[in-house]
């Protein structure tokens, strides 16, 4: 046996935080069923190939609704798996009863589940590209960029969302996201006048897919610019961390109920 | 002796129920037994001592030190739970190396120490199988593994015998034993007297979150032993299982509440867990679950407050 050994450093824990849920994650059935998930768009990408209505209007078209839908739902799955899990697995008190600083499983969680889905949802929506673009693939090649960018941006918001939710709501953390992703946020994304209070409206105009309208009669939509959609969209990602983070320090989880 | 553990009105309440209530007690190295019935306060106890809960009110310190928030206690206090939750997906190995990898200890030291636990608990040759196809009684042992594998100075045990056969039994007992005189402080919690004693002398008392006695062993024993012992064992074969130990006088009954189960009876639990030991060796059955129900503990504590109250066994 060793001698009690010295202080793991917060880098080290991250990492090995989320190496330990990357481990997990790929031999659970999340992986499968964000990769089913993933496998609609693709499908749909096929079909408007064979329809003869691809292109990039119509990458557009998967691009809004990966941001609008595909990415809330996707990241929403791993709310679970931030610490609802570990509470609902019993899990929880190895971690916390090794010396390691409580913010750092929900933050390594963090970016072990930014890692996964971000890698898989890049891939997915590059595969969109290829299969969509059709004889436009080189034309638009700025809009793929733009594309990886707010998908990834995307990723790291509703990743951040995820955490909170998976801090804050231990027993039904899945549910409680997808209300606040698809109900609240896109209703809000609706209303005009008010909707830039909506991430998910912020993220379109990150990638210059927002349109607003202006022929309300009892508000106009406000114009976005790309430059502080994204300001504020990392703003709203370090907030719902702060949040996760100072809830999981002073928060003492009952795993024996 | 400095105590490693020391607590001063120590309580902590979940809304208006209290897990543990002024709980006063020192505790030094070596094996020391935290008995209690279900609902005691010997789990809240060991949670707040491992810094997963933080106390209501009064004063903790493990080492010297306040032990919630405070890494440098945690990193010398070993942890095993008693409820049966495990990373389920993971190997043996690779659940007990991440925990010595969160504890301080470097890749290749953690797959080390992994290998060495593992092989303490005597999980060796299946360390490379997935916690999920494991009996219960190796759940248990991996827990134990996760526990040392840092070489805390304080290893918690909260029920480690749950679930375990008989031979699991012995080699925990065996190894909980020799950490104790390898100079480290041990606390094991159980509401079976017969488990503690199997280990220490040294016992803590609890009773609805408070210390009814603490000290040596042998006269609260003798109280225990005046009331029957059950022993529950879930197996394949029950009434072959009692036709094998039935007629020893170390028996005094035997029920069979369903087709899987044997409720056995005895004066002598002593006698009885060896007979029981033998039995399922020699018969070679296959034991799902061997436990034994507090209902007997629990009589004897009513009897102890009821009638004599904690100053008649704080000499204990």
């Amino acid at each position: 046996m060793p001698n009690p050994p010295a202080m793991p450093s917060t880098a080290t824990v991250l990492r090995q935080i989320a190496a330990l849920s990357l481990r997990r994650a790929r031999r659970g059935r999340l992986v499968r069923v964000i990769l089913v998930a993933l496998a609609l768009p693709l499908v749909a990408s096929a079909f408007g190939l064979i329809s003869g209505r691809g292109g990039l209007d119509f990458f557009e078209m998967l691009l809004t609704n990966y941001l609008r839908y595909l990415i809330p739902v996707v990241m929403s799955l791993q709310a679970t798996a931030t610490l609802a899990e570990e509470v609902q697995g019993r899990t929880l008190g190895y971690l916390f009863s090794r010396p390691i600083p409580r913010f750092s499983v929900p933050l390594g969680k963090y970016l072990a589940n930014v890692t996964l889905s971000g890698t898989l949802l890049l891939a997915s929506i590059t595969l969109c590209y290829l299969i969509s673009a059709g004889s436009e693939i080189f034309a638009g090649l700025d809009l793929l960029l733009g594309a990886l960018g707010g998908v990834l941006l995307a990723a790291c918001y509703f990743g951040a969302v995820a955490a909170a939710f998976g801090s804050l709501v231990t027993n039904h953390a899945l549910t409680a996201m997808l209300i606040y992703v698809l109900a609240i946020d896109i209703g809000v994304g609706l209303i005009p006048g008010v909707k830039v209070v909506s991430a998910g409206i912020h993220l379109l105009a990150v990638v210059g897919l927002y349109r607003p309208h202006t022929n309300s009669f009892f508000a106009k939509d406000p114009q976005l610019s790309p430059g502080i959609s994204l300001a504020v969209i990392a703003g709203m990602t370090v907030l719902w961390l702060i949040l996760a983070i100072s809830w999981v320090k002073s928060t003492e989880y009952r795993t024996d109920r | 002796m400095t105590p490693v553990v020391e607590t001063n009105k120590l309580s902590k309440w979940y809304g208006k129920i209290a897990g543990v209530n002024d709980l006063t007690v020192k505790i030094g190295a070596g094996v020391t037994g935290l008995l209690g019935p279900n609902g005691a306060g010997k789990s809240t106890a060991i949670k707040l001592l491992s810094g997963a809960l933080r106390p209501s009110k009064g004063e903790l310190k493990v080492f010297g030190e306040p032990v919630w928030g405070n890494l440098e206690t945690l990193r010398r206090i070993g942890h095993c739970p008693e409820h049966d939750g495990i990373y389920h997906d993971l190997t043996a190995v690779e659940f007990v190396a991440a925990m010595a990898t969160l504890s301080g200890l470097d890749k290749r030291s953690a797959q080390s120490a992994a290998s060495t636990a593992l092989d303490r608990v005597k999980l060796g040759d299946a360390r490379n199988r997935p916690i999920g196809q494991y009996s219960k009684g190796m759940r248990q042992r991996v827990k134990l593994a996760q526990a040392i594998v840092h070489d805390p100075d304080l290893v918690l045990f909260d029920e480690p015998l749950t679930g375990c056969d008989p031979v699991a039994r012995a080699q925990i007992v065996a190894l909980i034993k020799a950490l104790g005189k390898e100079g480290k402080a041990v606390l094991v919690s159980s509401h079976i007297l017969h488990e503690i004693e199997a280990m220490t002398d040294q016992i803590v008392l609890l009773y609805k979150g408070q210390v009814l006695a603490d000290g040596n062993i042998y006269r609260i024993r003798e109280m225990i032993d005046e009331h029957p012992h059950k022993v529950s064992v879930r197996c394949e074969h029950p009434r072959q299982l009692a036709a094998a130990i039935v007629e020893q006088s170390a028996i005094s009954a035997v029920h069979f509440p369903d087709d899987q189960e044997l409720l056995i009876e005895t004066r002598m639990p002593d006698q009885c867990y060896g007979l029981l030991a033998s039995a399922i060796v020699e018969g070679g059955f296959s034991v799902a679950a061997l436990t034994s129900p507090d209902n007997n503990l629990q009589s004897v504590f009513e009897y102890l407050t009821r009638n004599r109250g904690p100053e008649g066994v704080a000499d204990a």
